[in-house]
């Protein structure tokens, strides 16, 4: 640090030595400064160690910069608009005319606070809250309408998709009860046969044992 | 004829947000240059990247035309390195005291440094290099990678950091008589 101090005192040129150093320094400036470094050995010696410096810094590289993994964010009413998305119809439209209902309400009451007993709609406050309620009776009926057209479609759907595939698993089955049936016909049929055999044996038998036609 | 930062962020503005990589791509490099010579840390100047480019984004209609963009950029990222610097305390990777009495950290056996290949003695410079520079106070070392790294001059410097262009060139030259300092102490030791 005396080192540097020395020269900082002996010259005050520093910031035209970092000028000329990094090549920034017009013309004029230049020549001027390389004047003074021939009169001036500390600004030549601190411009020799000043470019070792950087010869020094330049050691220090990196190979290869990362790749920056950039998603645009989403703003708020993309995620407003995503969350409305996952919810069914008919809750969409309740929540929604609650809102408006809400609205609706809070604008009526601060007028109706605002004016006394009427807005400037001239209504009362009483009217005020029949239209309100009607309006919002009316919405709700037509929401439950809406969820019942919906219900009966998903019913139906649903029923369709499971009616298909019962047919199919009983026709399966249908088809494989026939084979066992099948089989179970020549089974017996076969063993029909082995007992008309046996007994047209034992027929024989009888009468070769019993040739007197004892009938125990 | 390459798009031009102003029209990617008019195009960006408009809606077409995918645009804004075209921005990142251009930029990443310098920015993670930036915060890696600021901060020391890979990791460190990997998070920074991510915040600058998203605070960008976020902000880009407060972005004035009357500068330029990677200024803005810079500056953004630079901010975000001090505050990370605030949060950790400053506190250098593994500084390099130069004040301790007991001797100098490096030690080389023997007469190796004309043995040692020349990868070698160019890895070891970086790392007392890296060192050196992160044992300068922030201002200083902020201009040093700037310039030296960056290579802006010195009213883009001066712009970015808010302060008159004699500031930039004092911080710098006081900078560089420190890393000399360092440095030299260090060749010596070795």
């Amino acid at each position: 640090m005396n080192n540097t101090n020395r020269n900082q005192f002996a010259c005050d040129r520093k910031e035209d030595l970092v000028t000329y150093l990094y090549g920034e320094a017009t013309a004029a400036e230049r020549v001027l400064f390389e004047r003074h470094l021939n009169e001036c050995d500390d600004c030549g010696a601190e411009l020799k160690a000043f470019g070792r410096v950087r010869d020094d810094l330049g050691a220090w590289q990196f190979g290869f910069a990362p790749r920056t993994e950039f998603v645009p964010p989403k703003t708020k009413m993309d995620v407003v608009r995503e969350l409305i998305g996952m919810f069914p119809v008919w809750a969409r439209g309740l929540a929604m005319t609650g809102a408006a209902a809400a609205v609706v309400l809070m604008a009526l009451s601060v007028l109706g606070n605002r004016t006394g007993v009427s807005n400037s709609t001239g209504l009362t406050e009483q009217q005020v809250q029949e239209i309100v309620s009607k309006a919002v009776a009316d919405e709700r009926a037509k929401i439950q309408q809406q969820y019942q057209a919906e219900f009966a479609s998903f019913k139906t759907q649903f029923v369709a998709e499971h009616q298909a595939q019962l047919q199919s698993v009983t026709a399966e089955h249908q088809a494989k009860l026939e084979t066992v049936k099948a089989g179970l016909r020549a089974e017996i049929k076969k063993a029909n046969q082995q007992n008309g055999s046996l007994r047209s044996f034992f027929a024989v038998e009888e009468d070769r044992s019993y040739p007197w036609g004892d009938s125990r | 004829m390459e798009i031009s930062d102003d029209q990617i962020i008019e195009r960006t503005l408009a809606g077409e947000t995918d645009a804004f990589s075209l921005l990142v791509r251009r930029w990443e490099r310098p920015i993670y240059g930036l915060s890696l010579r600021m901060l020391g840390r890979d990791e460190d100047a990997r998070d920074v990247c991510q915040e600058t480019f998203l605070a960008a984004f976020r902000n880009l209609r407060k972005f004035r035309g009357d500068a330029k963009f990677s200024s803005w950029l810079y500056r953004i990222a630079l901010n975000a390195c001090h505050s990370r610097m605030r949060k950790r305390g400053n506190v250098v990777e593994q500084s390099i005291d130069l004040e301790d009495d007991e001797g100098p950290r490096f030690e080389l056996a023997d007469d190796s440094a004309e043995l040692m290949p020349e990868r070698m003695q160019r890895d070891q410079l970086a790392t007392q290099v890296r060192k050196a520079l992160h044992a300068l106070p922030p201002e200083m070392r902020q201009v040093i990678v700037m310039k030296e790294y960056e290579e802006l001059t010195f009213a883009e410097i001066a712009d970015i950091l808010a302060i008159p262009v004699s500031t930039v060139k004092s911080r710098l030259y006081t900078g560089l008589q420190q890393m000399r300092a360092r440095l030299e102490k260090l060749r010596t030791a070795l």
